[in-house]
């Protein structure tokens, strides 16, 4: 065990989002930060294999154990699973836990999709009668909105749509023109009266605050070496570096908080991930950014019954997003001629829930947004071996014609909404399971309710019909009971709500600006704080809320008043 | 789809196996990570990719079968290779020795219908596949394209096609005209626009 005897102004354990944001923002207010992350430093710049083609990588780059998004994907030392660093699901129950272990963790492979939660997302319960409020409204996280959207850049336009808010002028970047299939698409689903949008992703589409445009080629999941989308590493850390407030110490699993006198946090202890030695560290004020589930297990971890647990609500109420995909073949889209349909990774268009004033009617509460894929893209095993399972030639001259004549004609369509916290969605410690290092590891527990099996089931029958209409043929994703249609807890790797926050420390772990009702030198700045999970994904609202509440830290701390 | 959830689909397999070893076990260890024996490991140099650790299992009798296959799958025809001539029957030996669980199973599909390959083609013609002559190929071909439930054919197929595609040379071949900087994306022109709405129209939306 070592001891530094530094006292830092704050320490932050995980360098995401979350953690990227509050060291932004707390060293540009002058105050001296020890950041500690798990994973091992990482540099986009000349790690990301930009332009290497599928030939280039071993396998032709498909996912592996080792690699399970990819060879190219940017995920270090992590995925479903991390070496030495297990976890377990409850008998009868099914979580995936998505990890990796660097600098900027999953903001270097994110998908990029970005949007600010409607006013309607914030005060849930008092809409529908289920889950919980959030102690603050829309408009007072607006503001905070807007300074993200300025800070990294994304695109968008005002569709003037309920519960979609349009940015102030200013905000939003031009979003992209459409791709061909994807004007093709948006016809069908005019047909069906559902609205579709331009699409919200954290990509420029021009220069901005001297960071490149997108070149319109190389998907975002490498992570992106010109800087042009969001990365904690090529946005927020080297600002913070550059202040000369910011110490950075990677391969630091921190496993603890430490308590000193008068009921505060006095610092961390971690554990060097490649000597294996212990470690502590010194600080003011302990800010925990490592995630929703592993930020709750080192709460849990600190002491028996869990520290900044009075309320019992530590890893309760985990949330994930409801996922079902389905994909189709449009023989209309052969008609097209070639063109180049790389574009920024994501979609170009995507489609709003439309359906806030059906929910009777629908037996679900809440809805989904809908994210669209297709085009001749970069070919790859996968998709190559969906066109190749489209054509009816088995073999000879005729397959290799066929094959031309598909490529660019299946899409696809993934359904992404709005789960309800309930009582049987949670992590804890399991009493058997350690880490290498003897820590530990956390259980998941996980049901999800009719609300989201439901809502599961409309969004295949909503892209059944959907190809339908546009005269195609569906070939992946076809059940559509809502049971077997609905992806499995966490993988779709936006897990939130672990240490709420709320009005009261009785039904709350933390207040409206993620500080500790029982410590109050202790914050968290994740999606754990997260009283409900909206179907729109939550990077943003995490940048957005780490940005307030590291303001009023900073404001605080000065005050004297941590 | 969308790389993610393609990838998203292969790796909730690997989960089904993982759970159902776990209930035999009366434990889940769906989040224990196993290293596969000399596979690239989980931090690889992206840019400088080290040569594959595994070893080739094929024979050169199985290689040469696959590679006469691969060209039976897609020949060379007005200026495009032959799969054989991309070296698609060595990716194939390359995919099917690999230390991963779906290259694993691929191992034992491709292999032993190798076998019946030549089986087949013995009693058929007195000779294994390699000795007959092009037009009883395409004729054990057609026979074995027409059995339903035969995995062999359908995921040789599919491995070919894939990886003949997916190559550099095969984006030409099909018209994959990306992954270069453009200043700007362009707006479909007039004639795709047009082109959609005929389509669209045809279709009543
Ligand atoms: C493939 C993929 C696609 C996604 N697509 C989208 C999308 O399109 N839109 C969207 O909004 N969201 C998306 N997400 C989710 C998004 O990545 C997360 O919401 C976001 O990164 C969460 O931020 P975070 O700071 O909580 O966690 P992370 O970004 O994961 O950062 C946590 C950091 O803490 C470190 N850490 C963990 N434990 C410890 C410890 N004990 N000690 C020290 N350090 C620790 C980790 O190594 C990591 O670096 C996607 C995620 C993935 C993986
Ligand atoms: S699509 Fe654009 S933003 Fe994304 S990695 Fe490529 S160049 Fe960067």
């Amino acid at each position: 065990m070592t001891t530094s005897d530094k006292i830092y102004d704050a320490i932050i354990v995980g360098s995401g989002a979350g953690g990227g944001m509050a060291a932004y923002i707390l060293t540009q207010k002058k105050l001296k930060v020890l950041l500690l992350e798990a994973g091992r430093h990482y540099d986009p710049e000349t790690e990301t294999a930009m332009f290497n083609t599928p030939q280039q990588a071993p396998l032709r780059g498909v996912s592996t154990p080792d690699k399970n998004f990819g060879f190219y994907d940017a995920t270090v030392d992590g995925g479903w699973e991390v070496p030495n660093e297990p976890y377990v699901s409850a008998p009868g129950s099914e979580f995936k836990w998505w990890r990796p272990r660097m600098l900027g963790g999953r903001t270097n492979h994110w998908g990029r999709y970005s949007f600010r939660y409607g006013p309607y997302d914030f005060k849930p319960y008092s809409r529908d009668g289920l889950g919980f409020d959030w102690p603050v409204s829309y408009d007072e996280i607006a503001p905070w909105y807007d300074k993200v959207e300025r800070l990294i850049g994304v695109t968008g336009k005002a569709e003037g749509l309920e519960n979609v808010p349009d940015s102030p002028p200013g905000c939003h970047l031009p979003p992209p023109a459409m791709r061909p299939h994807e004007a093709f698409l948006a016809r069908g689903f005019k047909a069906m009266n559902i609205p579709v949008a331009s699409t919200r992703a954290a990509i420029l589409t021009q220069p901005h605050n001297g960071r490149p445009a997108c070149l319109w080629a190389t998907p975002c999941g490498r992570g992106c070496s010109i800087a042009a989308n969001f990365q904690s590493t090529t946005v927020l850390l080297p600002v913070a570096r550059a202040t000369g407030n910011l110490t950075t110490r990677t391969n630091s699993l921190v496993y603890q908080v430490d308590m000193g006198k008068h009921g505060k946090a006095e610092g961390v202890s971690f554990i060097d991930r490649v000597t294996g030695e212990h470690h502590t560290a010194k600080g003011k004020v302990v800010i925990l950014s490592a995630g929703a589930c592993e930020s709750a297990r080192i709460l849990l971890n600190s002491k028996p019954g869990g520290l900044a647990n009075s309320s019992g609500l530590v890893g309760r109420y985990l949330m994930d997003t409801v996922g079902s995909t389905t994909a189709g073949y449009f023989p209309a889209l052969e008609k097209l001629p070639h063109r180049n349909d790389d574009g920024m990774s994501v979609g170009h268009i995507y489609v709003p829930w439309w359906g806030l004033n059906k929910q009777k009617e629908l037996g679900f509460a809440r809805g989904y947004h809908i994210e669209i894929f297709g085009g001749q893209r970069m070919p790859s095993m996968s998709l190559m071996g969906d066109y190749a399972d489209q054509c009816k030639t088995a073999f000879g001259a005729g397959l290799r014609d066929e094959m031309r004549q598909k490529y660019g004609a299946i899409c696809s369509f993934d359904g992404r909404g709005e789960m309800i916290p309930n009582e049987n969605s949670y992590c804890e410690i399991d009493p058997d399971t350690k880490d290498k290092w003897g820590i530990p590891v956390l259980r998941f527990h996980w049901k999800w309710s009719e609300h989201e099996t439901r809502q599961a089931s409309h969004m295949r029958k909503t892209f059944l019909e959907l190809i339908d209409r546009l005269g195609g043929k569906p070939f992946d994703g076809l059940e559509t009971d809502g049971e077997k249609a609905i992806s499995v807890g966490g993988e779709i790797i936006h897990e939130v709500g672990t240490a709420r926050m709320g009005n009261t420390p009785k039904d709350s772990v933390v207040n409206s600006y993620g500080q500790s009702w029982d410590v109050k030198n202790l914050f968290i700045m994740d999606g754990g704080v997260m009283p409900s999970s909206p179907d729109k994904n939550p990077t943003e609202t995490i940048l957005a809320l780490t940005w307030r509440n590291a303001t009023y830290l900073a404001d605080q701390a000065r005050k004297g008043a941590l | 789809m969308s790389l993610v959830s393609v990838d998203r689909r292969t790796t909730l397999k690997w989960f089904a196996a993982a759970l159902a070893y776990s209930a035999h076990h009366g434990k889940s260890l769906a989040g224990t990570f196993m290293p596969s024996p000399k596979g690239y490991g989980t931090d690889p140099d992206l840019n400088k990719v080290a040569p594959i650790q595994w070893d080739k299992v094929m024979s050169p009798h199985e290689l040469k079968q696959t590679a006469l296959l691969a060209d039976l799958f897609l020949p060379a025809a007005n200026g495009s290779p032959a799969a054989s001539a991309l070296g698609i029957h060595d990716f194939v030996d390359e995919w099917i020795s690999a230390p991963y669980p779906e290259q694993q199973s691929d191992r034992d599909i491709v292999q032993s219908g190798l076998v019946w390959v030549d089986k087949d083609s013995t009693r058929r013609y007195g000779k294994d596949f390699t000795a007959i002559t092009d037009a009883q190929r395409v004729e054990l071909m057609t026979e074995m394209a027409g059995m339903s439930d035969f995995l062999f054919f359908k995921r040789l197929r599919n491995l070919v096609v894939a990886a003949y595609f997916s190559s550099d040379a095969g984006f030409k071949d099909i018209g994959y005209s990306g992954n270069v900087a453009l200043e700007a994306f362009p707006a479909p022109t007039d004639e795709m626009m047009a082109i959609i709405d005929r389509e669209c129209k045809a279709l009543g939306v």
